[in-house]
Parts: C-alpha cells; structure tokens; sequence
C-alpha cells in the first residue's frame, strides 16, 4: 500500500488584526490508498484549517503557510499553481462539508450541480449522465432518485442534501476524500445512515478518507487510525482499537473520558477551554487543562515520541515507550 | 389577480400548482400576482409599450408635420389632444415622445446594468486592488452632483437621443456598481462557494455560474427602479433642452415647450397629458420594482 498523501511539517497562520494566530503547528501525518482515519479534537485545534490546507481552500489574504509540504502522490500541493490545483480538486481530492445546507448552490437545481463535476472532469456530455446520476443517487438510496434530481436544494432534507454532497463527492471517483464533520449537522438517526453510505462508497472506490470530527463514536465506527489534535498540533496518533483500548495522551484520555456513556453516570467534561490562536505556545499545550502536569511541562515543548507499533505521542509523561499510567 | 394565476397554472397544464412544485422562477411570480399594485403597473406598463410600439399605426398625424392653419387648437375634431405653437398634433407627440422616452429609459438602464455588473462583479470578486480601484472611481462618480455633470456633459457631446442615454448610463452606473459589489461579498462566503471550489471549478466558472445567478433577483429589483429614474432624468434633462431636441418628441421637451405662462393658464392640453404620462409610468414601474422585490424575498410573506 502507496502513502497517498503525506503531510510534513505544516504550519498555517493567519495574519489577523489582533496578530498572528497559529492554527496548525508543524503537522505531520500520512494516509495511505484506502485508509481511512479520524482526525479528532475540539474546536480550535486546528482539524479543519488542516483539511483546508489540503484543499488549497484557505483564504489567501488571511492564511499564510510559512513552512511544510503537502505531498499528494509525491506531488506537493503547495506548489501547483491554482489551474493545476483546480484539475486536481474535484477530481482526485474532493470534500464533504459540515453543513449541507450551505454548501449547495441555492438557487440550481440538484442535477445541474452534479452535472458540473463531469462537465469540469470527466468531459462527457452532460446529456448522457443522467441515467448514471440516477443509478448513484439509489445507490446512496435516495428515494425518487429521478425526481430528487430536479429539485432545488431548499426543496430536500438535511440528510438528503448531504447525500447528494457525498454523490458530489464521489461521482469523479476520487483517490482522497475529505469529510469535514460530515455528520454534524444531521440528527443522529441520519448520521448513522450517512456514516454507513459513506464507508460503502470508500469500499466501493478504494479512496482514502480522512474524517473529521469531533464525535469519538464516529471515528470508532468508521477510522482505522486516528489522529488527536490539540492546540494545532499532533499529540497522538494510533490505531483505532489500540487507542479505544489504551490512549496515552492525557488529552485523549480526558476525550474518551468525556463521552457520553449510560444513563447513572454524570456528564464529565474536560475543566477549562482551549486557550485562543494567539497565545504564544511555551511548554506542552495541553499543560494548563492536564491534570497530570508537572513543572516541566509549563516550559519545555514535549517531543513527539514514536513507539514500537508505529503509534505517536506528543507528552513528557509517555516517552520512549513507557507508558506512565496513574 | 387569483384569475391571473389561474391562468398561469392553465397554461402548465395544471390544475393548481402546489408550492412544492415550484421553481424560484414560478414562485416569485405566483408572489408577485398577489400584489394588486404592482400587477395594475404591470397592465399600465405594458399597455402604455403597445400604444408606442403601435405608434405609426394609432397616429394620424407625424409627430414633427407642422400645420400653420391648426396652431394652438384646443382638443376636437382631428386632434383628439389638440395642436401646439407650430400646429403639431399632440397626441401623436405624446405617443412618439413615450416611444423615445421608453428607448432613453431601457438603453440607459442597460449601459448602466453592464458597467454595473462588470465593474461590481470584478470588485466584490477579485478583491485587493481591483475592488480599491473599481471602487474609489465609482466614489468619484457618486461624489458629482448628477445635474451639473449632466449639463456639461450634454453641452460637450451636444443635446440628443443617443447622447441623453450615454449620459445617463454614464453617471448611473455607480449605486447599481456598489449593490452588486456587495452582494457578491456576502454571497462569496457562503459555503457553497468553497464547495464549488473545491470541485474544482475555476474562478470565471465560479463568477458566473454560482455567484451571478444568487445576485440576480436584487438586481432584477434596481434595474427597474432604475428604468423610473432614467425617464425621469431623460423628463428632466430634455426639459432643461438638454437631452432629446426639439424636433424629435419627448415628454421631458413637451412639457419645457409649454412652460410659459400662457401655455400654462389656457392650453392644458399641452402640459397635462405628458406630466400624466411620466407620473403614472414611473408610478407603475415602481409598484413593479417594489412587487419584484417583495415576491424576490422569500422571507417577506410565504
């Protein structure tokens, strides 16, 4: 198995009035052909803006990526010039997003929007596709898949909308495909159906996906590997059931620890919120919410530490393989 | 106005259309039947286009015939509007002067909806530069005051038709430029655009094909109100003998060659029928502006 993407050493800024915010912080991970992985942690900690990058989607007058690569098949990303990135986007990369509702055009009709990606990359006569529109909507099982087609998005529902945003996604038969908390904005019967269509598809295709969330169940149920993200950077990274069975970082820890789970026991939560973008980071990150932090932790960054199985963890506490359970 | 829909729903075949049939197209003007004003300026304003359109056909007399045995005559037998000072018949003026009232009105608000929406699209687009530079000329524009430059302007390039309409495109471009400018910011961070983008779609693809259609309805809105203003500029400039030339009918003109105060006492004929005119046509095309705005909005009403 190829690694398909390769992200090394990325870090995005924004220039802001209030000064420079540092969203992702010397990232590094990989993907390879058909994998999928999770990447997870709360808002702020960079998963999107990552995703974004990837995309070349970030706002150009704001965003500033002073180091990193992003090798997409050996190509870096971050060096194609925006004709080359367009061939590319859509047709090998393309994105789910967050809300359905938004991000179909309001005012085409269903079938004309996903007419666009073949008419952009598979050149065929927009005429001809519309047996093959309909066979992938019942695929995804969309009921009325023909009448589905010519209607306006306003006209469909959340989970309807975000079918078609997968089928969007899926129609050029991608090699990477990026959800952005593809579930979040649907109610939780239809969050399963979609999960499920969308593992199908990756079956179906062999594309990698990467999955961005911040609901722990999603990527138990979907990830062959996940990655955690605090504060911009990585801080761990596993492979799924090893992490279920025993995450080492104490952010993860807290994160699993804070999920819902039966009825008798209290909602736990994590103290304290993630500090903003601007401030500067000292020691390790996560220090100021931890609650096994040490003095040394307020000023030396901890280094991300590679294990035996290939798993990553960014923490004084768990270096060189010793895992310091308390 | 429900007989008006009825008929609407007839002609698709249908018996009634349900709502969730509808196209945005179809909706708006199931909305815009409802409003009784702007459907009656509708009927005015299309009825008063076929008497113009149909002008050589209705008029017995050419507007610019001089007939020295018929000066002044109040409405009668032959000139159902009377004559003026060179025995010109009025009601074929007036007719005629609609059609180049008409003609000022829709060319001008065509130059103005291009520079507009070019200029607006490449500014609320592209950002940076483009958007300071597009934008700090359309300031200059907005900042002159409207008749002063309009006077100069028609003293240098000479009083006529096409000058009136170059005119008026000329310094009517800027608000139309901003309204523009504006709503493509606001539409631009939409998701759907990123989305857009990250199909793969280029920026002239994005511009034209996801933006534009969104801004359409506003537009739709100001280019009519924007038909009002030009008549009534055109009525103005022509008034002040700056725009159409005598000669040549216009309602602005017809009325500037009534102003003494003569004409004004003893020959109504020859003031009324055309301020009539401008008020009812601009009247109309405001209730149609305002009903297009209304029924454009999905959130004002159904």
């Amino acid at each position: 198995m190829g690694k398909i993407l390769e992200v090394n050493h990325l870090t995005v800024e924004f220039q802001t009035v209030q000064g420079i915010a540092s969203a992702v912080r010397d990232l590094s991970f990989d993907i390879n052909e058909g994998e999928i992985i999770g990447i997870v942690g709360e808002s702020g900690s960079g998963k999107s803006v990552t995703s974004l990058a990837v995309m070349g989607l970030l706002d150009e007058n704001t965003a500033r990526i002073p180091n990193g690569e992003i090798l997409f098949r050996g190509k870096d990303l971050l060096k194609l010039s925006e004709k080359e990135l367009c061939k590319l986007r859509g047709a090998e990369i393309t994105m789910v997003f967050q809300e359905p509702a938004m991000a179909l055009n309001p005012v085409m009709r269903v079938e004309k929007q996903l007419q666009e990606v073949y008419r952009i990359h598979a050149r065929s006569r927009a005429k001809n596709c519309r047996g093959e529109l309909t066979a992938l909507l019942e695929e995804l099982r969309v009921p009325d898949a023909g009448q589905v087609l010519k209607k306006y998005p306003f006209e469909l529902s959340g989970g309807m909308k975000q079918r078609i945003m997968i089928a969007m996604a899926m129609l050029s038969k991608p090699q990477l495909m990026i959800a952005d908390e593809p579930t979040t904005a649907l109610d939780v019967t239809t969050q399963a159906e979609i999960l499920e269509l969308i593992k199908m598809m990756q079956k179906e295709t062999g594309c990698a996906v990467i999955l961005i969330t911040h609901d722990l169940g999603v990527i138990a149920e979907m990830a062959d590997r996940v990655l955690v993200m605090y504060r911009g950077q990585l801080v761990e990274q596993r492979e799924i059931g090893e992490f279920y069975r025993g995450a080492r970082h104490p952010y993860s820890k807290d994160l699993l620890r804070s999920r819902p789970e039966g009825f008798d026991r209290r909602f736990w939560s994590i103290p304290g919120t993630i500090p903003n973008a601007y401030t500067p980071l000292t020691g390790c990150g996560y220090c100021g919410r931890c609650r096994q932090a040490e003095e040394r932790c307020q000023d030396t960054p901890p280094q991300l530490t590679i294990f035996p199985d290939g798993s990553q963890v960014r923490c004084h506490k768990c270096r060189g393989g010793m895992e310091n359970e308390q | 106005m429900k007989k008006l829909w009825m008929r609407l729903c007839q002609m698709h075949g249908r018996k009634e259309l349900s709502a969730e049939h509808l196209s945005f197209g179809q909706l708006t003007i199931k909305r815009f039947c409802r409003d009784r004003w702007a459907v009656f300026g509708c009927i005015v304003i299309l009825a008063v286009l076929c008497i113009v359109l149909a002008a050589p056909v209705i008029c017995e007399y050419k507007p610019e015939t001089i007939d020295k045995s018929m000066i002044r005559k109040a409405p009668g037998e032959g000139h159902i509007l009377g004559t003026d000072d060179y025995g010109r018949d009025v009601f074929s003026r007036l007719v005629y002067g609609g059609r180049v009232s008409m003609a000022v009105a829709v060319c001008a608000t065509a130059l103005q909806l291009f520079f507009g929406i070019v200029l607006g699209s490449f500014a609320g687009y592209f950002g940076k530069w483009v958007d300071s530079f597009i934008m700090r000329v359309a300031d200059v524009f907005m900042c002159f005051p409207f008749y002063i430059i309009a006077v100069c302007l028609a003293a240098i390039l000479g009083p006529g038709l096409r000058n009136t309409i170059i005119i008026l495109g000329f310094l009517g471009w800027p608000s139309l430029c901003r309204m523009v400018r504006a709503e493509i910011l606001s539409i631009k961070e939409n998701d759907f655009i990123m989305a857009a983008k990250s199909l793969g779609l280029s920026s002239g693809e994005i511009m034209f094909r996801h933006i534009l259609p969104n801004v359409i309805s506003p537009i739709i809105v100001s280019a009519t109100l924007s038909v009002a203003g030009a008549i009534m500029s055109e009525a103005s400039l022509s008034f002040l003998n700056l725009g159409v030339k005598i000669p040549q009918p216009s309602w602005g003109n017809m009325l500037s060659s009534a102003q003494s105060m003569n004409t004004l006492i003893n020959e109504w004929w020859r003031w009324v029928p055309p301020g009539l005119c401008i008020i009812i046509v601009i009247l109309s095309i405001n209730y149609i502006g305002e009903g297009l705005r209304k029924a454009m909005t999905p959130k004002a009403g159904e």
